[in-house]
């Protein structure tokens, strides 16, 4: 008996280092290719499943990037949470949808607001986040287990061992420099260690970072319009927010969008060292800054058009109290079209300077997501050129968590139109499960893929 | 480089901005009509402020500060009759601030524009964003208020 369980235990371990090793070999050997396993999820209707999606993509106002974010489970089950129902979906190993929990409400077990899955917490608990920081976990069959809400709000999660949740939150701090009456706000960055039994927090990371959220990119003049969309092009670097990458053994990376610079801290918070990243960063040319210039020009343009098509807003009604508007006074609708065109039309004369390639940062970012699989590495996926039209090809970085330069490589999906987000691309055991649309199909396209990663 | 703003201009003058930035604002102030007159509206402000407490009525800080070299132990007792000329000083700071004709209102931008431009980039595959060239849009009324946001392409 006993050498039956050293057998198995020495099978299990040694089993697991030529996994681990051959996921480093296959980063290293690359391009990865990405190969769907076929019989995954086939018992699903993927129309019946995702017939909202249409109603969810692409809205025009902050599309919902985490709609169906999903998570993994130790026994392979995934975890969908699908907001605009206010549901958590259950899909078990083999990818066969088996139950949903979860509804709209206020009582203890329901979801008041669009419930984002953020983790499973020792095996036992997946647990749930919204916008106000309400974490409610559940354990694996979907039955309430408790609630923690936090007074900041947050961003990630990693759950590490022995009830503990490792976060990110953050506050804007509203500062007031002395002789100045224009205020600015400043981002307070924590990373907090939760306990989900204890409830006990404890921030071992803060930091503020000065005048993140002063609108120094935009196009803004105080007495006429408010534009966001200069400086970086095409904006994504106008929040100059580091990323927080949250290690599952406790330690944390923030990382440098601009320059590339990371910093490893240990379970304390203790800087404990860092690295240059190994990547050259595109440049921005005068094409791209012609080009960001049409396409704001074309949006604002847009704009207009879309306001035009609004109600008529010089018809006043009686307020029921909206906006800070007292209840029974007659006041204008909103948004008002005529300043919205107004708005639109003074921003058409500002934005010339969007031309100038001198007008920008002189690169991208360093990188446009990380992603960190379960052996501890990261994938830094760069910024790749526009004329890389095969949008399943990525460049990839991985890294050990001292920042060991082990690779260099890309992924490649035939299949599928793959997003490299840590939302909807999860690496675990070995494989890729991914929300991706499949290509090349006439039906509801998007599905929940798990890929085998090889050569 | 886009022109500057009053409160902008008063960082350059305080010597409160990015090392890196100081050659091209002082280049585009150095260029720019406008920023120009604001830049002279700001140093004459600060010379005036410097000239009511009795500091240098330049902008540069030339009169090197000594150090303290009274001992802590010889330390004199601080009466009233002393503090009175800080107190006007102080007074007459805050009627400048308070009278200024010249004083534009400027407007509070609220963070709710920073918010939504956040979670429109957060957790999105922004390489794939970056080739579709798609990007947000917002647009904010007098008081900073989130008018429409729409997102290219």
């Amino acid at each position: 008996m006993k050498r039956t369980v050293l057998f198995i235990l020495i099978l299990t371990i040694t089993s697991g280092m030529v996994f681990s090793q051959k996921l480093l070999d296959i980063y290293k050997n690359g391009p990865v290719k990405l190969v769907p396993e076929t019989s995954y999820g086939s018992k699903n209707n993927w129309t019946t499943l995702f017939n909202l999606y249409y109603d969810t993509i692409k809205k025009d106002v902050a599309g919902r990037w985490n709609d169906k974010k999903i998570i993994i489970a130790p026994d392979g089950s995934v975890f969908m949470n699908h907001m605009n129902r206010h549901e958590i979906w259950k899909f078990g190993p083999d990818g066969t949808f088996l139950k949903k929990f979860g509804t709209k409400g206020g009582k203890a077990n329901q979801f008041p607001m669009l419930p984002t899955v953020q983790g499973v917490v020792d095996g036992k608990y997946v647990f749930t986040d919204d916008v106000n920081a309400r974490l409610k976990f559940f354990d694996m069959d979907g039955n309430y287990f408790k609630s923690i809400t936090l007074k900041y709000m947050t961003r990630k999660f990693q759950p590490t061992t022995n009830g503990d949740i490792l976060l990110t939150g953050w506050v804007l701090w509203r500062t007031q420099k002395p002789g100045l009456n224009t205020p600015g706000y400043n981002n307070r960055t924590i990373v907090v260690r939760l306990n989900l039994y204890s409830g006990e927090e404890k921030i071992i990371y803060s930091a503020f970072e000065n005048e993140m959220t002063r609108l120094k990119d935009s196009i803004y003049d105080n007495s006429t319009v408010g534009l966001i969309g200069g400086k970086y092009l095409p904006g994504y670097m106008t929040l100059k927010r580091p990323e927080i990458v949250l290690l599952t053994d406790g330690r944390f990376m923030i990382l440098d969008q601009a320059f590339g610079k990371v910093d490893i801290y240990d379970k304390t918070g203790k800087r404990s060292g860092g690295f240059q990243l190994d990547i050259t960063p595109l440049k921005i040319t005068e094409q791209d800054a012609l080009e960001n210039y049409e396409s704001v020009r074309q949006t604002l343009l847009k704009s207009i058009k879309l306001a035009e098509a609004m109600p008529d807003t010089s018809v006043k009604k009686v307020s029921k109290g909206e906006r800070g508007t007292t209840p029974g006074t007659l006041i204008s609708a909103y948004p008002n079209k005529y300043e919205i065109i107004s708005r639109a039309q003074d921003a058409l004369t500002k934005i010339e300077r969007l031309k100038d390639v001198n007008y920008y940062f002189p690169h991208l970012p360093y990188f446009s997501n990380i992603i960190s699989d379960d052996e501890g590495n990261l994938l830094v996926f760069e910024y790749t050129n526009r004329d890389e039209k095969n949008g399943n090809i990525f460049n990839v970085i991985a890294y050990d968590n001292n920042g060991r330069k082990l690779a260099r490589t890309s992924f490649i999906c035939e299949d599928y139109d793959l997003s490299f987000s840590e939302s909807t691309f999860v690496i675990s055991k070995g494989y890729v499960y991914a929300v991706a649309k499949l290509k090349n199909t006439t039906g509801m396209p998007l599905r929940l893929v798990k890929f085998k990663i090889t050569n | 480089m886009k022109c500057l703003s009053r409160i902008e201009i008063q960082e350059f003058l305080d010597k409160e901005i990015e090392p890196s930035l100081m050659a091209r604002m002082s280049d585009h102030i150095e260029k720019c009509e406008n920023c120009s007159m604001l830049f002279r509206q700001a140093v004459a402000d600060k010379a005036l402020i410097g000239k009511v407490i009795g500091m240098s009525d330049t902008t540069e800080d030339s009169i090197p500060v000594p150090e303290f070299v009274l001992p802590v132990l010889n330390k004199k007792r601080i009466t009233f009759y002393k503090v009175i000329p800080y107190l006007v000083a102080a007074s007459v700071i805050g009627i400048i601030f308070l009278f200024r004709s010249d004083k534009t209102p400027v407007l509070e931008n609220i963070p709710e524009a920073e918010i939504l431009l956040y979670e429109f980039y957060d957790g999105k595959d922004l390489n794939r964003m970056w080739h579709e060239k798609s990007q947000i849009i917002i647009l904010q009324d007098e008081k900073g208020n989130v008018i429409q946001s729409i997102i290219t392409n």
